[in-house]
């Protein structure tokens, strides 16, 4: 892991001589949480994964003159993956407050295996509860740090984690 | 305020999440896909006054030499002041020379680097 001052060194290499060697440097130390937290917003699709993982790298070395340094870069980046992800959505007409109500739902029930119930736990959840989930409970991010990356006041990350929690125990209860 | 029992449950299923959250595959090329679709280097402006001022620097010590050699020609004998002039101009011209050209031959070795690597993997 780099530090601070690492990081911000390699974020003026890229800004004053272009350093495409800094920017790898970046992709390789932020890819593997940032795809981990794409792969659970996506439910499992490694190819859209991917794929928004690379926009979110690109589209951080195009506007990385805007980065301030306020944040921590890895919030920066959750921010832009966030974004990406809901363009996404809008691009393919997928609503991003409504929960999925498949029909495959009753069939994934059926499956008493834990990481299908946690499939169906964040099956449940709308894509801004599943990344409010994501960015707590697996990425460990406060709540301060979720709010900024997500563009909504603390108040409604809290309210939104705790229907999530709520709808989450509720799917995990045999778990719990 | 968090409940008790909101703390417990969020232990739990940060621990139930943790281990059981299937992981995105490894993507061992991820770096190098994301690398080959930045966008192209540009120029910038800092780098264009750079490239004159050598270019110009050339011009003189170019000048400067041909005018120098040819007033030793006139004058049929090199003493050590003339020599150590040409010397100067010389020196001169090779390290402008050199940074000129300094970017360009970096650019080629990399390429010539990357082929390399690119063939070893492959391999």
């Amino acid at each position: 892991m780099i530090s601070r001052i690492e990081e911000l060194a390699l974020i003026a290499r890229c800004i004053a001589a272009d350093d495409r060697q800094a920017f790898g440097r970046l992709v390789e130390e932020f890819q593997d949480g940032l795809r981990r937290f794409l792969f659970g917003l996506t439910m499992g699709d490694a190819a859209l994964t991917d794929d928004l993982a690379q926009e979110t790298f690109l589209k951080a070395y195009v506007s990385i003159r805007s980065f301030r340094g306020i944040a921590r870069f890895k919030t920066w980046l959750y921010r832009i993956a966030c974004n990406e992800y809901h363009a996404y959505m809008r691009r393919c007409h997928l609503s991003v407050e409504e929960p999925e109500s498949s029909d495959d739902m009753e069939e994934v029930h059926a499956m008493i295996d834990m990481r299908h119930d946690i499939e169906v736990g964040l099956r449940q959840l709308s894509a801004t509860e599943r990344s409010i989930v994501l960015l707590f409970y697996i990425e460990d991010r406060p709540l301060k740090e979720i709010s900024h990356i997500l563009s909504m006041p603390e108040g409604t990350v809290r309210v939104y984690l705790s229907r999530s929690r709520r709808k989450l125990a509720a799917a995990l209860k045999e778990e719990l | 305020m968090k409940r008790n029992e909101d703390i417990k449950t969020d232990e739990t299923l940060r621990r139930i999440l943790k281990t059981g959250m299937p992981q995105a595959p490894a993507s061992p090329w991820f770096t190098r896909k994301v690398l080959n679709r930045l966008p192209d280097r540009q120029r910038h402006r800092a780098a264009w006054i750079e490239t004159a001022v050598y270019l110009a620097g050339l011009v003189i010590t170019t000048v400067y030499g041909v005018k120098f050699i040819s007033l030793m020609w006139d004058e049929d004998e090199l003493t050590l002041n003339d020599a150590a002039i040409y010397g100067v101009i010389f020196a001169l011209f090779a390290m402008l020379l050199y940074a000129l050209l300094e970017p360009w031959f970096c650019r080629v070795d990399t390429a010539g680097l990357q082929r390399r690597n690119g063939m070893a993997r492959r391999q």
